[in-house]
């Protein structure tokens, strides 16, 4: 389990996560949600020793360090692969890298998706890039996943697909933290909805707990983002000066 | 019969990094350096000349002649290879710097397992083409000194033949 206790990130006076509390079991798969700012990436950030912090984090009691890293794994829509490399020489790289890396898994990705095995990954499509960042990811042979928006770019059956073929493939142990804005479409494939706010954990759920409240992701989120759906009509009076 | 194939570079390199194109840079870069450097040749032969004067169709040494001191005969001729020195360390920094470009690789190399991973590929190179650049810059100062020494007529030598030496050396 990964778990966060009281985890503070200041950049320039402004805190970019306050306080944050958490706990990541194995097993799960976690929708990570909040505005633009909100600090899910400056939390995944923290989780792999990417910036100082204050607080706790640690993995199975352990602070997360080089000797336990590789049980983590992070896909990002700002990527994380060598451009210059083929698909064929990142294998080669992870493997060497990384002892639990899945070569039987990044094959059969490889297949499904239909990516060029001897071009460099910078001459990819956005689309493909991304489908290959998360295989990289999910082929690490990692128990914690982490992906930051790994979709940005892709097209609605690029992501379906990913949903699917994510669900079939993940085992038992392996848990996904996934932030995304992407809320109603990926609503039906997590387990659990953390919700992010100016740094602050502001909503945590399982999915199954709401549906049997009778309730949908979206409007828990909205409810708890105190979202007023009347916003955008008294804006649109303001600009056009029409009455309400 | 084996074919000798040199060791692959690629593996102390950062990832996908084309590394034939730097090692061809460094070895022209080192190619010029030798060159210029082969300056020193020139006006050596040319000092040795004026040792002598030519009696009667042979070539005679001139009484009193001396060789200007070697500081003098090698100044500027090892002009490119502190540049080069300094390109090496350029090469680190810019290894560093491409794991920024197209991508943030730099988090996979942050997140390896073996935490000098990163710096082994960004330094190895570099450290390497140093080495070279250090170790045949001092062989061509010691060849040139020998020449120096052991070519230039017993006599024709001045006293403070190897005043400077060390400055041409550092």
């Amino acid at each position: 389990m990964i778990e966060i206790n009281n985890l503070t990130k200041v950049y320039n006076r402004k805190r970019a996560l306050d306080e944050v509390s958490l706990k990541l079991p194995q097993g799960q798969i976690i929708g990570l949600f909040g505005e633009n700012g909100a600090g899910k990436t400056t939390l995944m950030k923290c989780i792999l020793g990417f910036l100082r912090y204050e607080g706790e984090i640690t993995l199975d009691g352990e602070p997360v360090t080089r000797k336990n890293i590789a049980r983590i794994s992070f896909a990002t829509c700002e990527h994380s692969f060598f451009p210059g490399l083929t698909a064929e020489a990142h294998k080669e790289f992870y493997a060497g890298q990384f002892p639990a890396f899945s070569a039987k898994r990044f094959e059969g990705l490889m297949d499904f998706f239909e990516l060029p095995r001897k071009k460099p990954i910078g001459s990819f499509s956005t689309g493909q890039k991304n489908q290959f960042e998360v295989i990289l990811a999910l082929c690490q042979g990692a128990d914690y996943i982490l992906m930051d928006e790994p979709f940005a770019g892709n097209d609605i059956f690029n992501r379906e697909d990913f949903y699917k073929v994510l669900l079939g493939i993940l085992e038992p142990h392996e848990t996904v933290l996934l932030s995304t804005h992407l809320i109603e479409e990926v609503s039906g494939f997590i387990g659990r909805a953390v919700l992010i706010r100016n740094g602050r954990i502001v909503g945590d759920v399982m999915v199954d707990e709401l549906e049997e409240q009778g309730r949908t992701l979206m409007e828990y989120i909205k409810t708890t983002y105190h979202y007023r759906p009347d916003r955008v009509s008294k804006a649109l009076n303001e600009l056009t000066g029409e009455e309400g | 019969m084996r074919k000798f194939r040199l060791p692959s570079l690629q593996r102390h390199a950062p990832p996908g990094l084309n590394i034939k194109a730097e090692r061809n840079g460094f070895l022209l870069l080192l190619g010029a350096a030798t060159l210029c450097s082969a300056n020193f040749l020139l006006w050596y032969f040319d000092e040795y000349d004026r040792l002598f004067y030519n009696h009667l169709g042979i070539k005679t040494l001139t009484p009193h002649a001396q060789m200007p001191t070697f500081a003098a005969l090698m100044e500027n001729s090892m002009l490119l290879f502190p540049f080069l020195a300094l390109l090496t360390v350029a090469a680190a920094i810019d290894h560093y710097a491409y794991h920024w470009k197209g991508s943030k690789s730099i988090y996979t190399m942050r997140r390896l397992p073996n935490r000098w991973e990163l710096h082994r590929r960004c330094l190895t190179l570099p450290l390497i083409a140093l080495g070279i650049t250090v170790v045949w810059a001092l062989a061509l100062i010691g060849i040139y000194a020998a020449i120096y020494q052991f070519v230039t007529p017993a006599g024709c030598l001045p006293p403070d033949a190897w005043d400077g030496f060390w400055r041409t050396v550092l």
